[in-house]
């Protein structure tokens, strides 16, 4: 049994805000509503929903940016709101997108002083800099200033930043976001690696199929709520009964969707627009009456295009939060 | 070397490195100490010799200190906050009222740049007769006035760290403090009020002994009086910046806006 590393009961958090220069008014919104998990030691914990669901403000509680409103979160054992002291030492994080790097500085420079402020012993600075550089591969770019480097090059030395400290715990949000895809891979890859030394990983992001191929549990997130908590797999038995078909169509791909959705089997329906081609993912209860549909609305040539593939994270996603955000 | 001392130092090179890069920094610490010498050499020009050295060579020199030092409280905090890495700073295993430190404490001895500058610009170009009475008594004056400037501008960066809209208050405080401060003119020919004020500020007592230590007469208790209050009133501010960073970091985390942009 791997001991429990982050322990939350119950977590709320709001932000108040107060506007109008005279007379001053009170807004209160709820970010976080009674979220309870708990992440085991080595997991790829998960965390999914759409914007504004709270994702971000959960990770910066356990990172002790911030306080919870009510309830507890404990990472390693210590209270994020009263023992953050113990806590900083032992855990690392990322945010998305480029900031949180001192872009004037070189990228060695940026780890010795990130290596500094966790009081690592020099020597011990010194390899790990040339050690987890060399594996986000910008050893041979050591020396260049950060401001000159691509942003998955940022990206990539944001890992190497988070794990200077050897953390017992990382927290990544959105680690990929606005990476290329081969970039992408490259810190997926490393952040199996980083798993496998026993590092407990929190994770956000909007890939929904990089979530299924990292994840051993995943949250889903919706209005501040946990709406559902599961493996990848047990996430897609909620698509149980449903089939899932993906149809490319030339320019009628709206007009497609709008009848689709008016059909009683179709769950539900997604459009991805690629200029002058349409993917349309249709969920449906009934398969062969919406193949029958689609044969009738739809040219030969357009059917040639159609696929039925087993159900992914994605449609999870689909089917959780509604399809828009 | 202890890990606290090589991260003072550390952040101390880190922000020299930053700092001296930017161009409005380059303008406030090289051109505003011969900006304002100049105008204060022609306000005092026809004033006797010693009031124009004291207000030529201390006015210039010690607003750029001054200038420098609000930059360095209040632009620091937004810099950090805007390139994201004030989160980080917060996070890390050290407290953030000690990194800030350091920053403060560098940018204090960039600003002498500016006192060097004005002097040389003074003496060389504008033929203010560059004498040092008491030079023992004047660095005295000049570190008690660091100080004070120091722990003046680590709370104020306290402060800013619950708005962020630090750099107006930066613009804002940047003008009275120097008149306060008697840093510009002789603070004793503003109304009472106004010094009772300024008396809270360490800088206001830090310049006084320095003006004291230009004098040529023997130095006297107005000297050793405000070489301690100097001292003395800058020990509370930085007393009050160590008790206000717990409390301050306190509410940085419930509010939840340190990087709010």
């Amino acid at each position: 049994m791997h001991p429990t590393t982050v322990a939350v009961s119950h977590l709320s958090r709001s932000y108040e805000r107060t506007s109008g220069l005279w007379r001053r008014r009170r807004q209160t919104t709820q970010a976080l509503t009674d979220v309870s998990l708990t992440v085991q030691q080595g997991e790829i914990f998960g965390l999914i929903g759409p914007n504004g669901a709270g994702k971000t403000t959960l990770i910066k509680i356990l990172t002790t940016l911030l306080t919870p409103t009510s309830g507890r979160a404990e990472v390693l054992g210590f209270d994020v709101a009263t023992q953050a002291r113990q806590i900083r030492p032992q855990i690392n994080f990322i945010f998305g997108g480029e900031r949180g790097l001192y872009w004037r500085l070189s990228a060695y420079d940026n780890l010795s002083y990130f290596a500094d402020l966790y009081q690592i012993d020099r020597q011990v600075a010194k390899a790990r800099i040339q050690h987890y550089l060399t594996l986000v591969d910008l050893w041979e770019r050591r020396h260049e200033q950060v401001e000159g480097f691509s942003k998955g090059m940022k990206q990539r030395l944001h890992i190497a930043k988070a794990l200077i400290n050897s953390p017992k715990v990382l927290f990544l949000d959105e680690p990929t976001l606005g990476l290329d895809p081969v970039a992408a891979r490259t810190l997926r890859t490393l952040i199996r690696d980083v798993r496998a030394s026993g590092v407990t990983i929190f994770l956000t992001s909007h890939y929904m199929l990089e979530m299924e191929a990292l994840c051993d549990r995943i949250a889903v997130l919706k209005g501040g709520a946990i709406i559902k908590l599961d493996t990848p797999a047990g996430l897609k038995q909620l698509l149980h009964g449903l089939d899932v078909v993906e149809i490319q169509l030339p320019g009628t791909g709206a007009e497609v969707e709008l009848h689709l959705r008016q059909r009683p089997e179709v769950f539900s329906t997604t459009m991805t627009d690629s200029g002058h081609l349409q993917t349309l993912t249709i969920q449906s209860q009934d398969l062969p009456a919406t193949i029958a549909f689609l044969q009738s609305a739809c040219t030969p040539f357009d059917l040639a295009r159609l696929i039925r593939r087993p159900p992914n994270l994605e449609d999870v996603y689909v089917k959780l939060i509604g399809g828009g955000e | 070397m202890s890990a606290y001392l090589r991260l003072f130092v550390s952040t101390m090179g880190v922000h020299a490195y930053n700092t001296i890069r930017r161009p409005f920094y380059q303008i406030v610490l090289f051109i505003q100490p011969i900006v304002i010498a100049t105008t204060v050499h022609m306000l005092y020009q026809h004033e006797p010799a010693k009031e124009v050295a004291g207000f030529v060579l201390l006015g210039g020199g010690l607003a750029g200190i001054w200038s420098a030092m609000t930059f360095s409280s209040a632009g620091d905090v937004e810099r950090e906050r805007m390139q994201g890495t004030l989160g980080h700073l917060l996070a890390a295993p050290v407290p953030l009222g000690f990194v800030m430190g350091a920053k403060i404490v560098m940018n204090a001895l960039l600003s002498l740049l500016a006192l060097v500058i004005t002097l040389l610009y003074s003496w060389l170009l504008l033929g203010v007769p560059l004498i040092l009475p008491h030079p023992l008594a004047f660095f005295l004056a000049l570190a008690a006035f660091l100080f004070g400037a120091s722990s003046f501008a680590l709370c104020l960066a306290n402060l800013f760290l619950l708005t962020r809209t630090a750099w107006i208050f930066q613009n804002v405080l940047e003008s009275p403090l120097l008149i306060l401060g008697g840093i510009a003119f002789p603070v004793t020919i503003l109304p009472v009020w106004v010094q009772i004020i300024g008396a809270g500020l360490p800088m206001r007592w830090g310049s006084s002994a320095l003006y004291a230590a230009l004098d040529a007469t023997p130095l006297g208790d107005d000297y050793w009086a405000a070489l301690g209050r100097a001292f003395g009133v800058g020990l509370f501010y930085l007393v009050a910046a160590h008790l206000l960073f717990g409390y301050i970091e306190y509410r940085v985390r419930q509010r939840g806006n340190l990087e709010t942009l």
